[in-house]
């Protein structure tokens, strides 16, 4: 029994060693760079990219800045899905696969996709890997959030004129900042139709359009979209709101023309929330003015996303 | 002579010497590494509390009669009144000798010199607690072992509470202890209650787990030695209760000229302060906790995440092998036969195992509770680590015993020398990893979690407090333009002019209050911080860092640049 005692020696080297291999495992920055610089040159201009595991984000973004320059925006580094995407880049450490973390909605989406998903090319710079994967499913046709300077915002009539403002963010717990283009309907942030990145309910970052329901409805319409053959959307509210989950649910509804063609209904709890939209056999492939608008309770910091969707690739 | 003992050593003058001298080692070594560490947001308040209270002590020491009116104090004293004043009043003289005698490197250390050696003097109890219940080596090793625990080292730098509440809540238990065999240290350990209540609220709960102590343990063992036949051995009546409830709340409104004169009213304000204490924002096991209830495994996974494996796993064994001496009157029959070598319950009249297990277990459970707040870190309990350590010294002392016996079986020449290769080696992880850690102790995590790679791939809390910030110095000294400024996110900017005043950050950079006109922001990686980032990003339409701040490649600080500037 005594002897046993001895066992903790060998654990003292064992933490003493394992400590230093954690240091010696780290990926080097230089190898990060050159991942990165990688990463920007094989991504197609319908791809997203994505760091695993979501910790190496911060680090990621660094070097994808120093890579892609101008080309980086809010709408990259907050993918609101893979819907309608040709491929992913992932730059990865430590073995982790993208999207392993979350068991919401929107990550089990990102995991089936990515599931279905071929693997056309992998590289590795140090201890980090960049993998590139050809996406399966309906290509993008539309990108509503990408046009949103081109829509028409209004309530019960009246048009919201784009105005330039200046978002500053406020820090934690001071919610979304709104982008500096904006249609304002008047009543500050609440009344406001703006791009913007909220923080879902897993705090990852989702780029979308923020239009808040309450009052009267802001009706949102983009002219002559190629509908394609289907609509996904996806829509979310800001954490610290959705995060008690005691909201009211909060409705986006799509028209095409003056016809319904879905909705999307979020509740407190669902975080980023994701549905598709099938376009009727008579529209398909048509385009269409196709407008928005949202119900719930005034001031739901609520935001969404959506781009109409091809036939399969 | 055995190095595990079987009964309470003698401890003299040369131990106590000893003791001081660990304490004094360990200042030092915080000084001289202190610079490296930005302030805390925490401590900048309370350095804003030291200078005000300063205020209070220039006026008494220059006999302005108007010091003691309420409106005076009321003046001086209110700001951070939701904590006592014993350590900021420290933090405040400490101030006061250096305007006046430049007595260190800089203005931070002024203010968390007093931290530094309340932090410090937990080893000189420790050392003496271990020796006097076990063995010298095993008080040695208590106190280095809680020392190089790496968020110990990490907050005996500060000029905060969270290391002197452990020194003040160690040295009461070890006070209390003596009072059972020795009533006249009954009337010390009421004096050091009445500081401990000055230091912080975590006192409260002390005099209910020493009473569990007492009527669970002491007195049953005593009552039943009696029966036995034995002489008496400890005082029955608790003197120390009598002198924690007379001592102590004159002490602590002595010492605190904010109740002076509404003492229940303002009392009631502090406690309810922490009785309906918010709830904070932190990350555990891949979610981020904002409100109850709290989870129940928090303590028990982030003491086996931040304390080197070889002092948990000693500790333990330490536990273990005193486990007959910490059971409940009357069930010694559930265990095994006893270890020949351990000192068994009923010669122990004082519980003394059971006293420390208890001891280390309080702030656990209490903040196991799925009610209880919810802080993130391990601030809260850093006293169980001081108790910890001491078990710890008992498991190192019995692997220094057995390695010195197949020493001296195998080669006898080399036996004197195995006791201090064993404890350094014991202590070679705990060195390291604090080493390594430093300064970035919050966001260190033990190689049984992964270092902080593994700690983020499970989504444990990255850090808290802002204090990161003195870790971009260098960077923001080379590429910021001049008078550039920065939006400081978790910072405070009394925390950010001390870099100033320092002498580490340039004098022309300068904090930002606007995000949009900043020239730079900064976020410090915390999982609920996200939404600072996607902020910024929105303010300045770019969503990459210029630069990112790691640690073992896990990201600490992102700094934006303004690209309109």
């Amino acid at each position: 029994m005594r002897r046993a005692w001895l066992l903790v020696l060998p654990l003292a080297v064992i933490e003493l060693l394992g400590s230093l291999l954690v240091r010696a495992r780290v990926p080097e920055q230089d190898d990060l760079a050159a991942a990165a610089a990688h990463a920007a040159s094989v991504l197609g201009p319908d791809d997203a990219v994505v760091a695993a595991p979501r910790w190496l984000d911060p680090s990621f973004r660094a070097a994808l800045g120093a890579a892609l320059g101008d080309r980086f925006d809010v709408a990259l580094a907050a993918p609101d899905g893979l819907e309608g995407r040709a491929g992913l880049v992932v730059v990865s450490v430590r073995g982790h696969d993208a999207f392993g973390e979350g068991t919401s909605e929107a990550a089990n989406r990102a995991r089936a996709a990515l599931a279905r998903a071929r693997l056309a090319e992998v590289r590795f710079f140090g201890r980090i890997r960049v993998q590139r994967f050809a996406l399966e499913g309906p290509p993008e046709v539309y990108d509503f959030l990408a046009h949103l300077d081109e829509a028409v915002v209004s309530q019960s009539g009246r048009p919201c004129p784009r105005t330039t403002g200046r978002g500053s963010g406020r820090g934690l717990g001071e919610g979304p900042v709104l982008g500096p283009e904006r249609f304002d309907c008047g009543g500050g942030d609440a009344q406001r139709v703006a791009l913007t990145v909220i923080e879902d309910l897993e705090l990852l970052p989702r780029a979308c359009v923020a239009h808040r329901p309450g009052g009267s409805p802001i009706t949102v319409t983009f002219a002559d979209v190629p509908l394609g053959e289907q609509v996904v959307l996806h829509g979310g509210v800001h954490w610290v709101t959705e995060r008690d989950r005691a909201g009211a649910e909060v409705t986006l509804r799509v028209r095409v023309g003056d016809r319904p063609l879905g909705e999307l209904v979020h509740r407190d709890g669902d975080g980023w929330s994701s549905t598709e939209l099938v376009v009727p056999d008579g529209l398909r492939g048509t385009s269409a003015d196709v407008s928005f608008e949202v119900e719930g309770p005034p001031g739901h910091p609520f935001c969404w996303s959506g781009r109409t969707l091809g036939g399969a690739r | 002579m055995p190095l595990a003992e079987s009964r309470p050593r003698r401890i003299g003058a040369a131990d106590h010497l000893l003791g001081a001298a660990l304490a004094a080692a360990y200042v030092a070594l915080l000084i001289a590494t202190s610079s490296g560490l930005g302030m805390a947001r925490d401590e900048g308040f309370y350095v804003e509390a030291a200078e005000s209270y300063a205020g209070w002590f220039r006026l008494v020491l220059d006999g302005d009669e108007t010091a003691f009116e309420q409106a005076t104090i009321d003046r001086f004293w209110t700001v951070n009144h939701e904590h006592p004043s014993l350590p900021k009043s420290l933090f405040a003289l400490s101030w006061l000798a250096h305007e006046r005698f430049e007595l260190f490197p800089s203005d931070s250390v002024a203010f968390r010199f007093p931290g530094m050696v309340l932090s410090a003097l937990a080893l000189w109890i420790l050392y003496v607690f271990g020796a006097r219940v076990h063995s010298r080596f095993a008080g040695l090793f208590a106190a280095c072992a809680y020392a190089f625990v790496p968020t110990v080292f990490y907050h005996a730098h500060l000029d905060c509470f969270d290391g002197p509440i452990v020194t003040m809540l160690t040295w009461v238990t070890y006070l209390y202890w003596r009072s059972l065999t020795r009533p006249r240290f009954a009337i010390l350990a009421g004096i050091a209650y009445g500081l401990c209540l000055e230091t912080k609220h975590n006192a409260w709960i002390l005099p209910l787990v020493l009473l569990v102590h007492f009527l669970g343990f002491v007195v049953p063992s005593e009552l039943a030695a009696r029966r036995a036949g034995a002489r008496p051995r400890v005082r029955l009546r608790p003197d120390w209760l009598l002198a924690f409830a007379l001592l102590g709340p004159p002490i602590f409104v002595a010492l605190w000229p904010w109740l002076w004169h509404e003492p229940l009213t303002r009392f009631g304000e502090y406690v309810g302060f922490h009785v309906h204490h918010v709830h904070y924002n932190t990350a555990y096991l891949g979610t981020t906790y904002f409100g109850p209830p709290s989870p129940t495994s928090f303590p028990w996974v982030m003491t086996l995440f931040t304390v080197p494996l070889v002092t948990v796993v000693l500790g333990l064994g330490g536990i273990g092998v005193r486990l007959r001496a910490m059971m409940p009157p009357g069930t010694l029959g559930l265990l095994p036969p006893p270890d020949p070598e351990g000192r068994s319950a009923s010669a122990d009249p004082s519980r003394t195992d059971a006293l420390l297990f208890g001891t280390m277990l309080a702030p656990m459970v209490v903040l196991s509770m799925p009610w209880a707040p919810i802080f993130g870190g391990n601030k809260h309990f850093l006293a169980a680590f001081a108790m910890l350590a001491i078990f710890a010294g008992v498991g190192a002392a019995r692997v220094a015993e057995a390695a010195r016996q197949e020493v001296s079986r195998r080669q006898p020449r080399w036996v004197s020398a195995s006791a201090p290769a064993i404890f350094v080696l014991l202590l070679a992880p705990s060195v390291h990893e604090t080493e390594h850690s430093h300064p970035f102790g919050l966001s260190h995590y033990t190689w049984l979690a992964g270092g902080p790679p593994g700690a983020a791939d499970l989504g444990m809390m990255r850090q808290f407090w802002g204090f990161t910030t003195g870790s971009i110095v260098p960077w923001l000294n080379e590429h910021a333009a001049d008078r550039a400024s920065v939006w400081l996110c978790d910072t405070i900017p009394t925390s950010f002019e001390m870099l100033h005043r320092d002498g580490l950050l340039r004098r022309d950079i300068r904090p930002a209050f606007d995000m949009a006109s900043a020239d730079f922001a900064i976020v410090h990686h915390e999982e609920h911080f996200n939404e600072v980032d996607y902020q910024i990003w929105m303010t300045w339409g770019r969503p990459a860092p210029v630069y990112v701040l790691t640690y073992d490649g896990v990201p600490i600080v992102s700094v934006y640049e303004n690209p309109a500037r």
